[in-house]
């Protein structure tokens, strides 16, 4: 009875708003902290409705039209999806960016953590080094991308001249028109710009393993083998699992590189999603075909970004 | 007392941000009074002289009619994208100065020109075919012509002096002629060359031999007509010779042949006088040593590919001020001042101005005017309505991708039906 009583006495108050059971007052739609809260997260929502789901689905209806620049599209359902599907050069793109992706990003995360292990060792000009590191990374892309297209040049480039001079090839290098060659030269300038920020990443990661770890277990008898295999990978992987996916979703909708090295040739060889959308949708002035292009790389974010969540909330446990 | 100080201070600062967009919309030229702005859009010329003659023409009109104006210039690759943009967002210049089949892909959304097309005809002794081709869309006049760039070839005289060819003998060739002639430079180690690769140079140079050797993308209807014995033939033609060109035509960009001749390297490619021009100014090496030539004739006869260029009005910018710009820069003296100064670059699209003495008088220039082989842009003989699915065929270059597949080891047959497939698509 007693605890009955308290309960109709003392007004329940959640996050400090308003008491329950209270009508609600003009100064309480003004000043509740509800509202506040509201109103903080707006310019946030607003900025997020504005730049990501209304063009998404502005996106997503242009790819359902016939749209053609400057004339109102036709409905078409998902006739511009069975159509790119049965392009060779749609096909083509999937191919590339599967195998851009996939070993650009192998490669990243492979000399990532080698770089990663070299600078936690470092002992003089460290702080010297990590910032050197970060130039391809903070270099305008369009322009290194630029420079490397020189270097690729077959008459005149450095990369071919260099190694004819060293003796490490007997030929030149059709670096950007053979269409393997050209996907290794699109892969190899990813990984230059990429590199640092992967390396620069797990080198966080690994400063912030605690030390008295590695030592216990070398009182145990464990080899580098076994403390990297034991210790590193283990309390790396959150961090390392993030970075990857993260860099997944920058690669898979990479642009500049393939577009100023190759604008997507030899005979499409290169082309990814974002290359042959813009060539599809802004060139040729076939939006709606555009549109559909650039959302066939949807459900790979959508997973990647599922997993990348999935992960950033197991990181506190 | 604290917190009304914080809600006065968010409604001033919500009404500034809400007049701000008003102000800047209230302050715009033309609505308080002052002259609107007219603005033209281009892309930018190999030969920067015709930029500093546009903007000079365009503001001497300015001056003229009391308006302040402005010329912009995109690169060559970003032209077409900015154009769609304009055309989509409805925002943008007041004139642009478009290519090819364009007149036919924004017909919805340009000014129809029929009286002032008429009118400059006339003043210009009447188009020529190709201006007229893809302009004149749906019964009316979608652009005015402006000037064209065709792609005759540029080749070494003392090369193919030595190798025993006459000017005349190089000006009269065939394509069989010339797999002689490159098989002799090969050997030389001065190789012939010219783009297979994804740019827009590539489709100059391969649309014209496609139509030398009898075969076409499309027939006059619009139907697709990739495969056939012709295209075949083309493509068993350009593998014989590819052996004697350098690997890296397959990864040209527009600048590729101009890179080749400059070096020295090369002895014959197809250009715009470009290459011959920077010759002449900075590479005194080739000074005095370059000149053009007709394309080679094939069994269907000699074709020069060319890209028309047009001045056309938004509709959602339509103005009369932007009629009289166009109207003064196609006025004979400043038209005139234009051509000469690209050291026929330009090309004219009136056949009044095929004749004027700068492609006399300049000797290398002899073969531009009168141009003696068939001159078509990409997607010929097909109709003006099908010029959007032109556009596509040459932006996504799949006539030189189905050469390049032939030439890295696509068996013949199954390039053309990988080309076939590809336009089947566009042309739908």
């Amino acid at each position: 009875m007693g605890r009955r009583r308290a309960e109709a006495t003392v007004p329940v108050t959640p996050f400090g708003g308003r008491p329950l059971g209270r009508p609600p007052t003009a100064s309480w739609l003004w000043c509740g902290s509800e509202v506040t809260g509201v109103l903080f997260v707006l310019p946030a929502a607003l900025l997020v409705i504005g730049l990501v789901a209304y063009p998404f689905f502005y996106a997503l209806s242009l790819s359902l039209t016939a749209k053609q620049a400057g004339v109102p599209g036709q409905f078409v359902g998902l006739r511009n999806f069975v159509d790119l599907m049965q392009g060779e050069i749609f096909l083509r793109t999937i191919r590339n960016s599967f195998v851009f992706t996939g070993a650009a990003v192998a490669v990243k995360t492979v000399l990532g953590l080698g770089l990663a292990l070299l600078l936690q060792r470092a002992r003089v000009g460290r702080r010297a080094i990590r910032g050197l590191l970060l130039l391809p990374w903070v270099v305008p892309s369009t322009l290194s991308v630029l420079g490397w297209w020189w270097m690729f040049d077959p008459l005149f480039g450095v990369v071919n001249l260099g190694m004819l001079k060293l003796g490490l090839i007997g030929d030149r290098i059709p670096w950007l028109s053979d269409p393997i060659w050209a996907m290794v030269a699109v892969i190899i300038v990813n990984v230059w710009r990429g590199l640092p920020f992967f390396g620069i990443s797990f080198l966080a990661g690994l400063v912030s393993i605690p030390d008295e770890l590695y030592e216990a277990a070398q009182i145990d008898g464990a080899g580098k083998a076994t403390c990297f295999r034991r210790i590193t990978l283990p309390l790396l992987r959150p961090i390392l699992g993030m970075i990857v996916l993260y860099s997944v979703i920058m690669t898979v909708s990479d642009f500049n590189i393939v577009y100023i090295l190759t604008r997507g040739g030899p005979m499409n060889s290169t082309h990814l999603f974002a290359t042959f959308a813009y060539e599809m949708g802004l060139a040729a002035g076939d939006i709606g075909k555009g549109a559909a292009i650039s959302l066939f790389i949807f459900p790979v974010l959508a997973a990647v970004a599922f997993l990348q969540l999935r992960l950033t909330r197991r990181q506190p446990q | 007392m604290k917190q009304a100080r914080v809600w006065s201070s968010c409604v001033v600062w919500a009404v500034i941000a809400l007049a701000l967009p008003l102000l800047v919309l209230v302050a715009r030229p033309g609505l308080c009074g002052t002259p609107a702005e007219v603005t033209l859009l281009t892309n930018t010329h190999f030969v920067p002289a015709f930029e500093t003659e546009l903007k000079k023409q365009v503001e001497a009109w300015g001056k003229q009619k009391g308006v302040p104006t402005r010329v912009d210039f995109v690169s060559s690759g970003e032209f077409n994208a900015k154009m769609v943009s304009e055309a989509e967002t409805k925002a943008g210049h007041d004139i642009v100065i478009i290519k090819q089949q364009q007149p036919a892909l924004f017909k919805d959304s340009l000014v129809d020109q029929d009286t002032l097309a008429t009118e400059l005809g006339t003043q210009h002794g009447g188009w020529l075919p190709i201006g007229e081709q893809h302009a004149f869309v749906d019964g009316h006049w979608k652009a005015i012509p402006f000037y064209h760039q065709s792609f005759p070839a540029v080749y070494r005289t003392d090369l193919f002096k030595e190798i025993g060819f006459t000017r005349e003998q190089v000006h009269n060739m065939t394509w069989d002629q010339f797999l002689e002639a490159a098989k002799k430079l090969h050997a030389k180690g001065k190789p012939v060359a010219f783009a297979i690769s994804q740019t827009d140079d590539a489709d100059n140079n391969l649309y014209a031999l496609l139509w030398a050797f009898g075969g076409s993308t499309v027939d006059k209807s619009g139907k697709v007509a990739i495969n056939s014995p012709q295209t075949a033939k083309a493509i068993e033609y350009v593998k014989e010779l590819a052996k004697y060109m350098p690997r890296d035509v397959l990864a040209w960009d527009d600048g590729g042949n101009n890179r080749f001749m400059l070096s020295g390297q090369g002895s014959y490619t197809f250009n715009p006088p470009s290459v011959w021009a920077t010759a002449e100014k900075d590479v005194p090496a080739l000074k005095g040593l370059l000149d053009h030539a007709p394309v080679p004739a094939g069994p269907a006869g000699r074709f020069r590919t060319t890209t028309a260029f047009y001045l056309a009005t938004w509709k959602f910018k339509a103005s009369p001020l932007a009629t009289d710009l166009i109207r003064f820069l196609m006025q004979k003296e400043n038209y005139r001042a234009q051509l000469e100064v690209t050291w026929g670059y330009n090309q004219p699209l009136g056949k009044a101005f095929t004749t004027l003495p700068i492609w006399r008088t300049n000797i290398p220039l002899n073969a531009y005017e009168p141009v003696v082989e068939t001159l078509a842009p990409m997607g010929w003989p097909g109709p003006s309505e099908k010029g959007p699915a032109a556009v596509k065929a040459w932006i996504m270059h799949i006539v030189p991708v189905m050469f390049a597949k032939a030439v890295t080891g696509t068996p013949t047959a199954e390039a053309i039906r990988w080309a076939e497939e590809e336009l089947r698509q566009l042309y739908r």
